[in-house]
């Protein structure tokens, strides 16, 4: 109990060691590399998820841009078709309007024509009738020339009143 | 009474080993080393099989044994722990078993014959676990610091400081060689006594607290005051 001993000494000393060798060989070095191996595998894995996370989140924003921009380019190219449009309709209403004009025009032009016309012809029937009246009238012998001019002064004063 | 406690707590000669003509004496403390040492080492073995990251049963219990372990040594010496997390684990697994080894007394009777008693109880044993407990110490030390830095060390902080640094040495191994004795001969001879004067069902609870308890902290309390020593020899 109290006595010294050597030998148990000496012993113990070497079990201890032979102990401790066997321990660190085939408990704690294999136990302890094998936990910082998952530890790091775990942090490897989160790492690994979290980059996915950002890639993802990345990505969804390049998609949101390019939808953007989608749109963007849409809405410009509606706009532009639509001010094209228009333009264009714009344009055919102006065109129609000046043909529509000069239709009117011709159409006034066509009518002031006829309307001398009439007026050209009336003037002579209206002579001639005059001339035949004035001559069944009157009965004289004259020179029909003379009357004619007469008669055609006559109906242009009246016109011009 | 007395003798009966007496040949409890003596040491006794397993055998005789015959080595180149020497005639070795092996005690009793010695043999009960070997088998711990061997239920140890099977243990680890049997645990560590077949290691993979993701554990079974087998490797679970070892990882959390590992574990324990390596988290006291880390709270104590937190940069140079690996280095010493083995040594302390193993000193600290031995005297766990060690301390509470009389529990596995499972042949009744056997007083004359081998019976398992805690090695510890004999100063011997403490007295060479506390001297490989300061070797470690001084190892670290050295090894740390160099050779240079560790004599230096001993006249830190001031040069008086010398022979309390130097009586430090042989303090703390004595410290912890003749408190582990006492803890667990004290426990050990209390238990034979109440073996002795109870029936048979009574002490088992006692036995909870004077074997189990009382051993496994006086383990624990080794290896960690081993810890704060290296640690101190690391600043």
């Amino acid at each position: 109990m109290l006595k010294p001993d050597g030998y148990t000494f000496i012993f113990v000393a070497l079990n201890l060691l032979i102990l401790f060798f066997f321990m660190r060989k085939f408990l704690f070095k294999p136990i302890t590399n094998l936990m910082e191996e998952r530890k790091s595998s775990i942090e490897q894995g989160l790492k690994d998820a979290e980059n996915a996370k950002i890639e993802a989140a990345e990505a969804r924003k390049k998609y949101d841009e390019q939808i953007k921009n989608i749109k963007l380019d849409g809405d410009k190219l509606l706009n532009e078709a639509r001010a094209k449009a228009a333009r264009e309709y714009d344009e055919i209403l102006a065109a129609a309007k000046k043909e529509a004009l000069a239709v009117v025009e011709k159409g006034r032009e066509e009518i002031e024509r006829e309307r001398e016309e009439m007026l050209r012809q009336t003037k002579q029937q209206i002579a001639v009738l005059a001339i035949a009246a004035a001559t069944k009238l009157v009965q004289a012998n004259m020179d029909t020339d003379a009357n004619k001019a007469m008669v055609d002064k006559f109906i242009d004063e009246v016109g011009a009143i | 009474m007395g003798e009966k406690l007496t040949h409890a707590m003596e040491p006794h000669n397993a055998f005789t080993m015959n080595l180149f003509g020497l005639k070795i004496p092996v005690s009793d403390l010695v043999v009960t080393m070997w088998i711990i040492m061997a239920i140890m080492i099977v243990l680890a073995i049997v645990l560590t099989r077949k290691l993979s990251l993701i554990p079974n049963k087998r490797q679970n219990i070892a990882e959390i044994i590992v574990e324990f372990i390596n988290n006291m040594v880390k709270d104590a010496i937190p940069h140079h722990w690996k280095a010493f997390a083995p040594y302390l684990g193993t000193v600290m697994l031995f005297l766990v078993l060690a301390n509470t080894v009389s529990i596995f007394n499972i042949i009744p009777g056997g007083e004359e014959g081998f019976k398992l008693r805690p090695p510890t109880r004999n100063i011997n044993v403490t007295v060479c676990l506390a001297v490989m407990s300061i070797c470690v110490v001084a190892y670290a030390g050295i090894r740390y610091k160099g050779v240079g830095g560790w004599i230096k060390s001993f006249a830190k902080p001031t040069p008086i400081m010398l022979p309390f640094n130097i009586l430090d040495y042989v303090i703390k191994p004595t410290s912890l060689a003749l408190r582990l004795f006492g803890n667990i001969l004290g426990a050990f001879i209390v238990m034979e006594l109440i073996y002795m004067a109870f029936p048979i069902f009574a002490p088992a609870v006692l036995s909870c607290y004077f074997d189990l308890f009382d051993g496994i902290l006086q383990a624990y309390v080794f290896m960690f005051l081993t810890s704060i020593y290296i640690s101190e020899a690391l600043e």
